[in-house]
């Protein structure tokens, strides 16, 4: 990537390259909703109370959902403006070292929301060289929720909750390695 | 400013269809899949639970909550703690519904191999987190 005159940063070679493989692609993305909205006209069709209350179920989820998106999309416009690949990639890239493995553990212990609306985010970063060790271990840390540890507690136990908590952590340590190690082969 | 809102809004843009078809999804799941369904599955030997407690905690999706509620409600109904360990683990961290979208943002290699492992790895943790529990109770 190079400064561009207005500050922002223009693409290399490689990154047009894969810039152009997505646009090419972009109705391979369409199959998946397809096939779900056919499921659902189907379901419309045999058991019409069921899909309403699929429906609405999924209006419930888009509205939890919404705020994390909102958070995502204005990380990513700060990331665009403020942070350039080579300063994601000391933090987060390979080799970034113990510090990368508490930032990556960190900020997926607090992210919040539903995971789906931080995959936009987590593909930025990715084009911006973060490594395939520190995605996984966010990912993996994701499954410890701070907020709702009480909750957790007051089911299980604070004895069941600390040792989840941990196994959770180590867990994503884990599998960020055999991540990065199955990537590192392919 | 313009260019970074533009850039993320196309960023956003190219995740949507798969997003939309994973939050339908999701949608199917909650009306479809019962607490009923859930429990009658779990037969009393612990490798075997804690393999459908994990095959069960991937499949399904929503707020963590919901797991802690059916789990806790697996306890009541006899299942073993490492069932339902695994459960409660795999629904936060592998999530076969929004592995489409998963998929589509990091790449297939990336979501199958980080989806697998942390199958995987559930159980014996499962087995690990019952083990230490008993041990200090």
């Amino acid at each position: 990537m190079v400064d561009g005159a207005d500050g922002m940063t223009e693409p290399t070679d490689k990154q047009k390259k894969v810039s152009r493989k997505n646009t090419r692609g972009w109705w391979r993305k369409l199959i998946f909703p397809a096939c779900v909205i056919m499921f659902y006209t189907l379901l419309c069709i045999w058991q019409p109370a069921q899909a309403v209350a699929a429906l609405h179920a999924s209006w419930i989820v888009l509205l939890q959902i919404l705020p994390a998106m909102a958070v995502a999309f204005l990380v990513m416009i700060g990331l665009n403006l403020f942070i350039k690949p080579p300063q994601i990639k000391r933090f987060l890239g390979q080799g970034a070292g113990i510090r990368g493995v508490l930032l990556s553990s960190a900020a997926g212990i607090l992210s919040m929301g539903p995971i789906y609306a931080w995959y936009p985010l987590l593909k930025e970063f990715r084009e911006k060289g973060v490594s395939n060790f520190h995605l996984a271990n966010f990912l993996g840390c994701r499954a410890v929720k701070i907020p709702l540890l009480p909750m957790m507690a007051a089911y299980f136990g604070w004895v069941f909750t600390g040792i989840v908590s941990v196994m959770m952590i180590l867990n994503a340590l884990v599998t960020g390695f055999i991540v990065a190690k199955t990537g590192k082969r392919a | 400013m313009y260019q970074a809102i533009r850039k993320a809004t196309r960023q956003m843009g190219m995740i949507l269809p798969v997003l939309v078809g994973v939050i339908l999804l999701v949608g199917l799941f909650k009306t479809f899949v019962s607490r009923e369904l859930i429990s009658s599955v779990f037969v009393g030997r612990t490798g075997m639970d804690a393999f459908f407690g994990a095959l069960f905690g991937s499949v399904l999706a929503g707020n963590p909550v919901n797991s802690y509620v059916v789990g806790k409600g697996l306890l009541d109904l006899g299942v073993g703690l490492s069932a339902v360990t695994a459960f409660i683990f795999t629904w936060v961290s592998v999530g076969v519904i929004q592995l489409p979208a998963e998929i589509s943002a990091l790449g297939a290699r990336f979501g199958m191999c980080r989806a697998l492992t942390a199958f995987v790895l559930a159980i014996p943790i499962g087995g690990l987190t019952a083990w230490l529990m008993g041990l200090m109770a």
